[in-house]
């Protein structure tokens, strides 16, 4: 609840109380008068007094009110004074100010109502209370609670009094200005909720707790007690002396009780704030081993940019000593060049709020206490401790990396260079290396032509051998482009029917050969991701391969599918053909290595090495099983593999 | 075969005497000019430096143009002429040892009318050459003459 509604509701209780009564005197309504039929009544003075001291609090409830409103509060809160003055210092002298017979003489007289002593000092106490309400300073703090104090301490001997039913003081204080009075002094308190008892009783802290469960109980109990007492004293249970020592046995044990159970209970906020403690300690531990251990450097700075702590590793980063850096800024780690706008960003964070480089992890250059640079990875964290904003950055030294970078970048340089030499290479191959077998088959042609009469049968077959020879290696100039080609196209990777290509190709290859002698088998529905070209190119040879080494069987049979080889998926072709020695396996995939004489099969020993290259550069693996005159299987995968899991 | 004139733009002698002979062997008897770099066959086409004041209204009926070439290159050479309004319509036949997919179709965007690669069996070559001439010389209906100035 907010303290100023605190105050204006106690502020108008009290108004309420006064205005009752002066309704009461005006009406002749003797329950409002007195709170109660017998009792003492609420003088018309007093009544009106009452009104202008909880105008008063009204008025100073909240702390700003416009000028005005204080000046009218401070006016009426001294009229509070004075006539409580006045009312007190007739008593103390012979001088009389007739205040009590002021309104409603008549009815007045007839009950003798009076302004109490009582009642008159606190209207002192409190009207000064009122009157210092809104000013400040230290000796006005001092005053106020004092004030207060003395006037909620007269104003609980008047209720005391009711309860008990003694007689205290002359003329006694009325029930309902007592209760006008606790009002008051309540809300005055409210007022000023930041100092004094108040400020205690809603404290945050464990004496704030302590006070909130102790003073009423030590205000109560004794009420309570002493009110007991004194209705067993009235019932002739025990006498005077009797009673008080009942009521003082029992006030020590409920306040010794009291004592004991508000112990436990520090006890057990002190046994939890121990523990809190020594979990802080443990996690700041925590922190301090894994800092110190800690490969990267770990530096922590304050909202000033000041560096609060420099972690072994960092010392060793950035060659300063820990006792160097801490205390002086962070853009000592850095270049010149990049502090301003270092300095920049933190005041941009520090009013905005909004990270740049907070959370994420980012490349800047470090300096070295030897002024040396180099680049360094930062990933940054922020918190709150209090009202300071802290910052821990880990910095890692990616020298090496950015080295190794630098290196990989260099060699793709170099690669893509010798790619393009390849490439020109290729090109002049193709063309330059053509020309001079046109001029040796051509030229022997014509020799042939020409020179026909002068060259024997011998001499003739030599120029014969001379053009095979050149057309052959024309062959092969072709076949080293197209591998070489393979290489350089760039590939694309999409969804591929294998089957369908296979199904294609081995209905091409059945129209050059005899119809209906080759038995096919090509397992359906096979599709992987893959270059659809270079893929097709690598059926093409591999089936053709198949065939060319089948066809001499008296069935041939070509296989096309997919099973599970070396613990990976893997698509296979399969022939019944020549086969061949395992021995010499490794040399299927090499250019130009062929396993049987040039006469035996055709080809030149180009397709198996272009298969290869294909199933390479989809980053899959080639291999061949197979036993001379039992056929051959090709195994490939066009992925890399994956171990299976276990 | 009528007299219709082919020019031959090719450096390589041997390729020149190979082309020549497989024309000839054809019965293609044709007059054949051959020059030796792109830098000449612009100069007789367009009548300049060694062809200087040469009749240029009297222009080839097919050129059979290799790529390779010394000081300007095959295709710069077909940029040339396919730039001319003179020449811009004159059949060209690309007639190399290259099949790099980049030349092809180089060749084609440039405007060749047709892209043969040169097959080392002479047997070939002379088929080549053979249906070159019927298709060219014979079938192929070329752009009108232009009547000299």
């Amino acid at each position: 609840m907010k303290p100023s509604i605190v105050s204006t509701a106690c502020a108008s209780a009290a108004i309420a109380l006064g205005a009752a009564a002066l309704v009461g005197w005006w009406l002749d309504i003797d329950l409002l008068k007195s709170a109660g039929p017998g009792r003492v009544t609420m003088n018309p003075v007093t009544a009106l007094v009452l009104i202008a001291a909880g105008v008063a609090l009204l008025l100073s409830a909240e702390p700003d009110r416009p000028p005005p409103a204080r000046r009218l509060a401070q006016g009426l809160a001294a009229l509070v004074v004075l006539v409580g003055g006045a009312r007190l210092g007739a008593y103390l002298s012979a001088w009389d100010v007739p205040l009590d017979g002021l309104l409603f003489p008549a009815r007045v007289a007839a009950v003798g109502s009076r302004l109490a002593q009582l009642t008159a000092l606190n209207f002192v106490l409190t009207g000064l209370a009122l009157a210092l309400l809104r000013l400040e300073g230290r000796r006005v703090h001092a005053a106020l609670q004092t004030l207060l104090l003395g006037s909620g301490l007269t104003t609980l001997a008047a209720l005391l009094g009711h309860l008990y039913g003694a007689d205290m003081l002359r003329g006694p204080m009325a029930l309902n200005t007592s209760l006008a009075f606790l009002a008051l002094t309540t809300g005055a308190l409210f007022a000023r909720p930041d100092e004094g008892l108040v400020a205690l009783l809603r404290g945050d802290t464990p004496a704030g707790a302590l006070v909130r469960r102790l003073l009423p109980a030590v205000v109560l109990i004794p009420v309570v007690l002493g009110w007991l007492r004194v209705l067993g004293q009235n019932a002739g249970l025990y006498e005077t002396e009797g009673g008080s020592a009942l009521f003082v046995v029992t006030t020590i044990v409920a306040l010794a009780g009291l004592t004991w159970w508000s112990a436990r209970s520090i006890e057990r906020a002190d046994a939890r704030r121990r523990e809190a403690e020594g979990a802080l300690r443990g996690s700041e531990g925590r922190f301090r081993a894994l800092a110190a251990s800690a490969n990267d450097a770990i530096v922590s700075a304050d909202q000033l940019g000041l560096i609060t702590y420099f972690n072994p590793a960092a010392e060793r980063i950035f060659g300063y000593g820990a006792s160097e850096v801490e205390g002086r800024p962070i853009t000592t780690l850095m270049p010149d060049r990049y502090r301003d706008a270092h300095r920049a960003g933190l005041a941009r964070y520090l009013a905005t709020g909004e990270p740049h480089v907070i959370g994420r992890t980012v490349e800047l250059t470090g300096r070295k206490k030897d002024g040396s640079e180099f680049p360094v990875e930062l990933s940054l964290a922020s918190w709150r401790e209090g009202a300071q904003e802290l910052f821990t950055g880990i910095l890692r030294d990616i020298t090496d990396r950015k080295q190794a970078e630098d290196t990989l970048r260099r060699y793709a340089a170099q690669l893509e260079a010798a790619n393009a030499e390849l490439d020109a290479f290729a090109y002049s191959v193709s063309h330059d290396l053509r020309g001079p077998l046109r001029s040796i088959d051509g030229f022997s042609r014509a020799v042939l032509d020409d020179c026909a009469d002068q060259l024997d049968e011998t001499g003739r077959a030599h120029f014969a051998r001379i053009r095979d020879a050149a057309r052959r290696m024309a062959g092969l100039i072709d076949d080293l482009l197209n591998l070489s080609r393979l290489t350089r196209a760039p590939m694309k990777r999409e969804s591929v029917s294998l089957s369908a290509i296979a199904t294609a190709v081995a209905s091409e290859l059945g129209r050059s050969a005899p119809a209906g002698s080759v038995e096919w088998a090509i397992a359906p529905g096979l599709v992987a991701d893959g270059d659809p070209r270079l893929l097709r190119v690598a059926l093409e040879n591999l089936l053709e391969n198949a065939l060319k080494y089948s066809r001499s069987q008296p069935r041939p049979r070509i296989e096309f599918g997919r099973t599970v080889a070396n613990g990976s998926q893997a698509y296979y072709v399969r022939d019944n053909g020549a086969g061949f020695d395992m021995a010499y396996g490794d040399k299927l995939f090499k250019p130009f290595q062929r396993l049987h004489p040039a006469g035996e099969f055709e080809g030149s020993g180009v397709g198996l090495a272009t298969v290869a290259r294909v199933i390479r550069r989809h980053g899959g693996r080639i291999w061949a099983e197979g036993q001379v005159g039992r056929g051959a299987t090709f195994y490939f995968t066009l992925s890399p593999d994956q171990t299976p899991q276990p | 075969m009528t007299d219709k004139m082919i020019l031959l733009v090719e450096d390589n002698r041997d390729d020149e005497a190979l082309t020549l002979r497989a024309l000839r062997k054809n019965r293609i008897t044709n007059e054949v000019i051959v020059v030796r770099d792109g830098a000449e066959a612009l100069e007789y086409l367009f009548g300049t430096g060694r062809y200087e004041g040469r009749d240029t209204t009297a222009v080839p009926d097919l050129i059979l143009l290799d790529l390779k070439l010394p000081k300007v290159d095959g295709l710069e050479v077909l940029r040339r002429l396919r730039a001319d309004k003179g020449t811009r319509s004159l059949p060209v036949v690309i007639l190399t040892s290259s099949t790099e997919e980049q030349d092809v179709l180089k060749g084609y965007g440039l405007g060749a009318n047709s892209y043969i690669r040169k097959p080392v069996d002479f047997d070939e070559f002379m088929e080549a050459a053979r249906q070159l001439g019927v298709y060219w010389l014979l079938l192929n209906q070329g752009p009108p003459k232009q009547r000299g100035p």
